[in-house]
């Protein structure tokens, strides 16, 4: 008895690897189309990347490799420019957080209050309108606008107030506000238009009520619509931190890091200086890792606080 | 009461208009600054001086020409290719059944989670290796790998599509590229134009990596040729500004085609990225 049930048992799973193998012969097609995707995938992410992990304990150029374990890492703790790089980094970051829970968020509501369809759809183009041209063509018009001769000073000599003219990109005290201010009033473009489709996806029946219930614009805003976008400020100051993490475009366009020897320098551009001046391809590798790492814990950070946000929602 | 709230449309009106032309005064400059000679440049360079020298753009023309060939082709070829690898993956693994399914798909989307700077020396590296350094597929090869976010978002699609198309079109003897041409891939193209457009988008905006290794004369892109052009040849200031007019007008005449599609496609993009 015991014996037969056993020979009417399904067959053992096969192992992993024979299941591998058996669905290889048999789907050896499908494995094929996905191939040329897992072949760029391989050579230019998992190569590049395992790459830079061990060759950021190397000096490297493009002839030879040379273990020199944490002595990068080492150099990049001493380098002098490395306390001001990061300080850079963190008043950008810190302003420009700031500036996409400010300024964009308020031309959008602006513009969900206008109460004519036909010119709400017009200023919505308007303001969207800016993404078409490239981030670097605006760079290099602040940086026009910064010069000696530039659209600042001009303006300034416009009201009598020339002798106040300078260098901007190349004053200390300046120049780092500088390059934080290109953009302004920061409202046009995608964080605008995000926010203006996460302020229109609220039910207007929600505005109705709180206008029958007495509440202004300000209250509306504050109370109603603000803790309903909140995911969307939660993505936008993300992606801005992640942003501006990595991107060195306005210093290395403006200033190269300048003025003096880290005025403007950000970490990402001490990367980039390290593999163009010096062709230090490890020392480059070790600053990326260790904006890896940074970038690595905020995600975390973020991710435990929207975890426990969305848990104190639901309990 | 009706007055007030009038009144209150009025006040959003005149703040918005402040804010336009804060916005654009940079914008129109750039363009009013390329249309003066260099007297009219260091002496009035804020609006209109007439009259309008055309001169700047033929010169800016003669060097931007290049660049702005180079940077339509690789942002052509680059998203073309990284699409069609992107739909065809995220299509196999949305609709089949195989051995090691869920892990191919978690290698092929590890990098949604990986800033790209870390790859920035290595990926420079590979380049010098490979001999690509200075040609365009320095450009073509890194953005055509960009593949994670494309695979992402089609696989979510193709993943929700009804599987009664695919089982009429099995039992009239479609194989499974037949299923793709013909049922997915009709019906996935608004999806994967936005992200053709977004991927465009991104190559026309980057300026760091083709600065680096695609900073010669073969290779140049628009942005990193205007750039070039204004530090190294030293034109005629009005000249330099045409020349960045010129490196925009290409993404105008894209959105002027696409809009909608443009619109959906960076803001598809820039959440997910």
């Amino acid at each position: 008895m015991l014996t037969s049930t056993h020979a009417d048992s399904p067959p053992k799973p096969p192992a992993p690897f024979t299941r591998f193998a058996r669905s290889l012969s048999r789907n050896w097609q499908l494995y094929i189309l996905i191939l040329p995707s897992l072949l760029f995938s391989a050579i230019f992410f998992y190569y590049p990347i395992t790459s830079g992990f061990y060759h950021s304990f190397t000096y490297w150029d493009i002839k030879q490799t040379v273990w020199v374990g944490l002595e990068n890492y080492a150099r990049l703790l001493d380098d002098s420019s490395t306390p001001a790089a990061w300080r850079n980094m963190a008043v950008i970051l810190i302003s420009n957080m700031l500036i996409v829970c400010i300024f964009p968020l308020f031309g959008a509501v602006l513009v969900v209050r206008l109460r004519n369809a036909a010119l709400q759809y017009w200023w919505r183009i308007l303001f969207v309108l800016p993404i078409i041209v490239p981030a670097t063509v605006t760079v290099f018009v602040w940086r026009w606008f910064y010069g000696l001769d530039g659209g600042l000073n001009q303006i300034l000599r416009m009201i009598n107030l020339g002798a106040l003219g300078k260098i901007w990109l190349g004053e200390p005290s300046y120049a780092l506000a500088a390059i934080i201010f290109v953009g302004f009033p920061w409202v046009a473009g995608l964080n605008f238009l995000i926010y203006v489709a996460a302020l229109q996806s609220i039910s207007q029946e929600i505005l109705d009520s709180a206008k029958v219930d007495g509440a202004d614009s300000f209250k509306t805003f504050f109370f109603i619509e603000l803790p309903l976008i909140r995911n969307q400020v939660l993505v936008l100051i993300t992606l801005t931190f992640i942003y501006y993490l990595r991107s060195f475009d306005a210093p290395l366009i403006m200033t190269n890091g300048g003025p003096g020897t880290a005025g403007t320098l950000v970490p990402g551009l001490q990367m980039y200086r390290a593999v163009r001046d010096d062709l230090d391809l490890g020392y480059g590798s070790a600053i990326g890792m260790v904006l890896f790492a940074a970038t690595l814990i905020f995600t975390a950070i973020n991710f435990y606080i929207s975890r426990r946000q969305a848990k104190g929602e639901s309990s | 009461m009706k007055l007030r709230r009038h009144f209150d449309q009025i006040i959003i009106n005149i703040i918005l208009v402040v804010i336009a032309v804060f916005t654009f005064v940079p914008l129109l400059t750039l363009l009013t600054l390329s249309f003066k000679d260099i007297d009219q440049f260091n002496n009035q360079p804020m609006g209109l001086s007439f009259p309008l020298n055309f001169q700047n753009y033929a010169m800016a023309w003669k060097f931007m020409q290049d660049p702005l060939w180079h940077n339509i082709i690789v942002g052509i070829t680059a998203p073309a290719l990284s699409i069609s690898m992107a739909a065809i993956t995220a299509f196999v693994l949305a609709r089949f059944n195989f051995a090691g399914r869920p892990l191919l798909f978690g290698v092929l989307l590890l990098s949604l989670l990986v800033p790209n700077t870390i790859l920035f020396v290595p990926l420079f590296q590979l380049i010098i290796q490979i001999g690509a350094q200075n040609t365009l597929w320095a450009l073509i090869l890194p953005y055509a790998a960009n593949q994670a976010l494309t695979i992402f978002v089609t696989h979510s699609f193709y993943k929700d599509m009804p599987s009664e198309m695919f089982d009429a079109a099995k039992m009239d003897g479609a194989n499974t590229l037949d299923s793709f041409f013909y049922i997915a891939l009709p019906l996935s193209t608004p999806i994967l134009s936005a992200m053709a457009i977004f991927q465009v988008w991104l190559i026309w905006n980057d300026y760091a990596w083709p600065s680096l290794v695609a900073n010669s004369n073969e290779a140049r892109t628009a942005v990193t040729g205007l750039i070039y052009f204004n530090d190294f040849s030293r034109p005629e200031p009005g000249a330099g500004m045409a020349a960045a007019v010129l490196a925009a007008l290409p993404m105008l005449v894209l959105f002027i085609f696409t809009m909608r599609t443009f619109v959906a496609g960076l803001t598809a993009g820039a959440i997910k990225e």
